[in-house]
């Protein structure tokens, strides 16, 4: 498998989540951008840039399965990831109808962050 | 046939002493044999010079001369009364008259002396009697009427005066009986002609019950003293003595329809009941007192309340009953230990009790024994202690997801933080910085999760009310720091307003506090979360005001459908699908018990405006920073 070499935009509302999942991916030398909502992220324009999107599905305003409607109608082959604190069975049956790779629920581990972005991309990380 | 009178053996042989003396020096040149008899001298000693110094008291002997000299003088003579000494060391009262007589160019007294004591003792015991009544009638303080045997007035003293409204020269020798209330006259005419019947046997009535009629027609209520005197000539007098009761019978009226209303409370309850006096002596206490301090009541009646009750129950109460005795009623609940050793709960009421003249002459006091009270209320506040916490523990299970998830939220960011500082420290060269930076943000979230942690302990804890210094403000953001995530998944904004005052503290329990604001907000919550279509908000707003703070939770979902906001407070009313409908009724009961207020009223936009006031503590120059 090749070794992904693109950039990820992880939106989060949360900043420390936002941070820490920039770091982890900086530390294994994958170039990563935080944005605090999906509009942020939307206006970006880094919906056609960006080679993997780690998006949290429990954000005010626009909720995560939201903006992945969004980001379908715009690219839809941008490989996404979901991700959420809560625990409700109904989330992973949407998430994954609505066409994303993987639903991670928090807290994961690093292993498993970046065994979702290879799966989802068909790249290795690190 | 009777003898003819014969003046010379009159003179020899009668009663009288008769003299001729010359009245320049006084010189006795004749006195009849009965001189001897008279005071005991042999008669040869009448005619030395001298006799009559040394004979006639001190006292007297310059009035005698001086008498017997004008006599002599206005030729007529004299009569006088003088004390002389008898051989035998008693005084004689003396009674000389005599005449003028001229022989021979000279004048002469020629006259007779006749022993007077007997007389004259009658008359000073008489004089001296009838000087002590006039003293009694004078310095009596009851109203006093002097009357003969059949009820004339003789005298009467100033009382008198002011209580008949007569003066004495208006009524002496007229009857005392007109004076009288007419329905009395009879039974006083009775009671003196008693004392003429019974002569000595009833000499003295007391305490009778009656009126007099004084000069206005109106009616006074005495009570009536008779008591007879029998001068030394036998003349009887009666002294008349009234005293007006018409300030007795008010305080005695008084004192009965006291007693009669405080008797049947003694009956029906068990309260304790006593009337003390100014001086802190009990005046009257009711059998449950007594018997309350194993004590029999005429023992309680009469002693100082601080001896009957002790050192340690008197230190209580003193200051609230000194305060009743100084006219303000008061009244405290004290704990008290009993003479068994109990600790009891008592209330006390302290009444202030007044007479006629408006001045402070008692109190009544009545003590119950609340022990069941005071034993109901802590059980009942226990009670609404364990709802409140169970209530809070229901919320906290509704909002177990959001929690779960505020916690998730940092410690997801601490594992990524710790395994990218990790591979950090291992790079080639390692990114000190990059390390430095996580190392902070782990620190910062752990300490972010360990602070919804103790909220919500805080919230399940089992304590007794707290009662510290609550920042407002700072429960408020740790409840919308707990509702985040809830109110992100069901797509509703909370937003905080500024605080603009000073310190936002009271007094009171933080866990209770932020159950209330829980509450309100996830009330808040709920309602808007039912709008189909954004936005849906709930606002948090902080007015502050002199030293009370209100905090408004608005929504903007469909409001309440009741016309009376004031029945959502009632128990097990909801308008939420889930949820034990205790929240605002707990809520309300919390934000009362803390000095404050909770109302809900209708928002201008549709949805609810629930109000929280709240007083604040002002944080005196003592309180340490």
């Amino acid at each position: 498998m090749r070794r992904f070499d693109g950039f990820v935009a992880v939106v989060d509302d949360d900043p420390s989540v936002r941070r820490a999942l920039t770091r982890l991916l900086r530390s294994v030398g994958v170039s990563a951008f935080g944005h605090a909502s999906g509009p942020e992220f939307l206006e970006s324009r880094e919906l056609h840039s960006v080679d993997c999107l780690v998006l949290d599905v429990h954000m005010p305003g626009m909720t995560g399965l939201e903006v992945l409607d969004e980001v379908r109608v715009a690219a839809s082959k941008l490989p996404v990831v979901l991700m959420t604190g809560r625990y409700e069975a109904e989330f992973e049956d949407r998430a994954l109808a609505s066409g994303a790779s993987a639903l991670l629920r928090k807290p994961f581990s690093d292993e498993v962050f970046f065994a979702a972005i290879a799966e989802a991309t068909g790249e290795s990380i690190p | 046939m009777t003898r003819p009178f014969d003046p010379v053996e009159f003179l020899e042989q009668g009663p009288l002493v008769p003299f001729v003396m010359d009245p320049s020096n006084e010189e006795v040149l004749w006195v009849g044999p009965q001189a001897e008899t008279l005071l005991g001298y042999p008669r040869e000693s009448w005619l030395a010079v001298g006799f009559w110094d040394e004979v006639v008291l001190a006292e007297d002997r310059a009035e005698v001369r001086d008498v017997r000299v004008r006599g002599a003088v206005a030729g007529s003579g004299a009569s006088l009364d003088y004390r002389a000494h008898a051989a035998n060391g008693s005084v004689v009262w003396v009674t000389e008259v005599g005449r003028v007589v001229r022989e021979e160019g000279a004048v002469r007294i020629h006259g007779y002396l006749l022993d007077v004591s007997e007389r004259k003792r009658r008359e000073v015991a008489l004089w001296k009697s009838e000087e002590r009544i006039r003293s009694i009638v004078r310095n009596a303080p009851d109203a006093m009427v002097v009357t003969d045997a059949d009820g004339r007035v003789q005298d009467m003293n100033a009382q008198a005066v002011s209580l008949f409204q007569y003066e004495l020269s208006e009524v002496v020798g007229s009857m005392l009986d007109p004076m009288i209330a007419d329905r009395f006259r009879e039974e006083f005419a009775e009671v003196r002609g008693g004392f003429d019947a019974e002569s000595e046997r009833r000499s003295v009535v007391v305490g009778r019950a009656f009126a007099i009629e004084p000069r206005d027609g109106s009616e006074i209520p005495v009570e009536l003293g008779l008591s007879r005197v029998t001068a030394p000539d036998g003349t009887v007098q009666l002294l008349n003595s009234f005293r007006n009761l018409t300030a007795r019978r008010r305080v005695e009226a008084q004192v009965r329809s006291r007693e009669r209303r405080v008797r049947p409370i003694e009956n029906v309850f068990p309260a304790m009941v006593c009337l003390v006096d100014r001086d802190e002596r009990f005046r009257f206490v009711n059998e449950a007192y007594a018997a309350w301090y194993g004590w029999q009541r005429h023992q309680m009646e009469g002693r100082l309340v601080r001896e009957v009750v002790g050192e340690s129950i008197y230190s209580e109460m003193s200051a609230t009953m000194a305060a009743a005795l100084e006219g303000t009623p008061s009244q405290l609940r004290a704990e008290v230990i009993d003479p068994e050793g109990t600790l009891r709960f008592i209330d006390m009421s302290f009444v202030p009790q007044f007479d006629e003249t408006e001045s402070v002459d008692g109190c009544l006091a009545v003590f119950f024994d609340v022990g069941n009270e005071v034993r109901a209320e802590q059980a009942d506040r226990l009670h609404r202690e364990e709802l409140a916490r169970v209530a809070r523990v229901a919320t906290l299970g509704e909002l177990a997801a959001s929690i779960a998830h505020e916690l998730n939220q940092p410690l997801s960011a601490v594992v990524a933080n710790a395994r990218a500082a990790r591979r950090f420290l291992d790079a080639a060269p390692p990114d000190l910085d990059e390390v430095r930076e996580a190392l902070d943000d782990v620190a910062q979230d752990a300490r972010r999760a360990g602070d919804v942690i103790s909220s919500m302990r805080q919230l399940l804890e089992r304590g007794e009310t707290q009662d510290e210094r609550v920042d407002v403000r700072s429960v408020v953001l740790d409840v919308a720091e707990l509702v985040h995530s809830e109110a992100i998944m069901r797509g509703v904004e909370v937003q905080v307003g500024d605080y603009e005052g000073g310190d936002p503290t009271t007094i009171g329990d933080p866990a209770q506090l932020t159950q209330v604001f829980l509450n309100l907000v996830m009330n808040a919550i709920e309602s808007t979360s039912r709008l189909i279509a954004a936005p849906r908000t709930v606002s948090i707003q902080f007015t502050v005001d002199e030293a009370v703070v209100e905090v408004q939770v608005l929504d903007n979902g469909p409001g309440f459908n009741r016309d009376d906001p004031e029945s959502l407070f009632q128990p097990f009313v909801t308008q939420r699908s889930d949820g034990l409908g205790m929240g605002l009724t707990i809520s309300r009961t919390i934000t009362e018990a803390h000095g404050g207020t909770l109302v809900a009223d209708h928002a201008p936009g549709g949805g609810a405006l629930l109000r929280v006031r709240l007083p604040l503590t002002v944080r005196s120059s003592n309180d340490p920073l």
